[in-house]
């Protein structure tokens, strides 16, 4: 495998963020306040905690071989063909949910904005800048998700002009059904958030490996203020029922907000449709990314780059051929999606750190690598 | 329709116009083994959607097995005024 080149903490923050945030902001609320009702805040902190402890679990397992990908070691750590198949699982997983992506793109576009033009049309753009993005590797991808990183704090920003519509009645009463609703809404962002595993990945190309466990943890608690921000402004606003109803309930609230100082700035929803495509395409470049990278390793090539345009292809055709309409997506997501990324990011990640932990398994050239240094000048 | 495939055929042939030389110089044989099979395999999905073709749904079988999961967790914790 070619050097891919170096990113720092920082930059694999960004990484992590721009993997979750931009489908994390779409359906979820609304799924989150169907399922949570007012206790959608309380889902929201469940799932904070679960994708925590998940993504810190993650963190350690890269963290105990920081020189190699967990498709690289997953082999040695739980034998030949075990390793191959979580190693499988991992760039299943990143590939799923690239395709998943494009079609959520695909839906948002047509549903809210063009409605005469067929989804294909979406998919197969965006697919395209990806696909550039991940020719041009590891750093360039970490500069542009930088470029955009800028403008996103400012724009949440102006969701403090909700403030003043948010109803407190609306989250009253606290826990009416005990504990289990919340419970149930938290396990769709939940997972979301716990795809920030993708350091297991990343890692070998971070160049401050020590502070990647706290990158990757800010990078989760950076993504649960933004959906809460968006939860909380519109289970207040619109009340629970409505929000739950809503397919886009960020998009709702955006294009509600306006600015008493400056009654100029109508229809911020462009605004929101600018950052939110931007998120988009850099959600699919990072996931296509981490899945090419997996593959290329697990298949045991020189380059993966020969592979990028054939495998854009197979997602364009995956993702048109794997839902029929918006209705079914949505139904998809909250249903099936939140157990597919846990059952890898959370149980196999988990069954790989347990099995590394108890055979005592560690990379890195300190140990391994002094080892057979001092075995070698035994030797001499 | 015909003129769908024809421009699927063409895509697949422009990206190996500029990825295979460079494969074949650099002797790389796992590489070409993997876009050759990567290509086919998309090929036939997406060949088969424009034609209509029966295909089989990945999906639908990651769903087959996820909802019975889905269902019981539900079950368990949300009351049923709320679904």
């Amino acid at each position: 495998m070619r050097e891919e080149g170096r990113i720092s903490a920082f930059q694999a923050m960004v990484y992590q963020i721009s993997v979750i945030l931009a489908t994390l902001i779409l359906f979820h609320p609304g799924i989150t306040a169907m399922q949570a009702r007012q206790d959608a805040w309380i889902a929201a902190l469940i799932a904070l905690f679960s994708a925590l402890l998940v993504v810190f679990m993650a963190a350690k397992l890269a963290l105990r071989f920081p020189d190699e990908s967990v498709i690289q070691y997953a082999p040695r750590v739980m034998g030949w063909f075990f390793g191959k198949l979580a190693g499988l699982s991992y760039i299943f997983l990143f590939f799923w949910l690239a395709y998943y992506v494009q079609r959520q793109f695909g839906e948002l576009m047509t549903t809210a904005y063009f409605p005469l033009t067929p989804n294909i049309v979406f998919i197969l753009i965006i697919t395209l800048l990806a696909a550039y993005m991940v020719y041009a590797g590891l750093e360039v991808l970490c500069r542009v998700a930088l470029l955009w990183g800028i403008f996103v704090p400012a724009f949440f920003l102006l969701f403090m002009f909700i403030a003043k519509d948010i109803n407190i009645g609306h989250f009253l009463p606290v826990l009416e059904n005990g504990i289990g609703p919340a419970v149930a809404g938290s396990l769709l962002p939940g997972a979301t958030m716990a795809e920030a595993a993708v350091i297991l990945i990343l890692m070998p190309f971070i160049s401050d490996k020590r502070r990647a466990v706290p990158a990757s943890l800010a990078a989760v608690a950076a993504v649960f203020v933004v959906f809460s921000i968006i939860l909380v402004g519109s289970v207040g606003s619109f009340g629970a029922d409505q929000t739950g109803r809503l397919l886009f309930p960020g998009f709702t609230l955006y294009r509600r907000l306006n600015i008493p100082a400056l009654p100029v700035l109508e229809r911020l929803d462009a605004l929101y449709m600018a950052i939110w495509v931007g998120g988009m395409l850099l959600k699919l470049a990072t996931l296509f990314y981490a899945g090419m990278l997996g593959l290329g390793q697990w298949l045991g090539l020189k380059s993966h780059r020969p592979l990028i345009f054939p495998m854009g292809a197979l997602l364009v055709a995956l993702s048109v051929r794997s839902w029929d309409n918006v209705v079914q997506l949505v139904n998809f997501t909250t249903e099936v999606a939140p157990f597919v990324v846990l059952s890898v990011t959370a149980v196999i990640t988990g069954i790989t750190l347990i099995v590394a932990v108890l055979r005592g398994m560690r990379g890195g050239p300190e140990e391994g690598g002094g080892k057979r240094a001092s075995a070698a000048d035994k030797k001499a | 329709m015909v003129i769908y495939v024809l421009l699927l055929i063409f895509f697949y042939v422009l990206v190996a116009y500029f990825e295979v030389p460079r494969m074949l110089k650099n002797r790389m044989r796992r590489e070409l083994v993997s876009f050759i099979a990567l290509s086919v395999l998309g090929f036939a999905l997406a060949a088969g959607q424009i034609l209509n073709l029966p295909l089989p749904n990945m999906n639908k079988a990651i769903e087959a097995v996820v909802r019975p999961v889905y269902q019981a967790v539900e079950s368990r914790l949300v009351p049923p005024e709320y679904r």
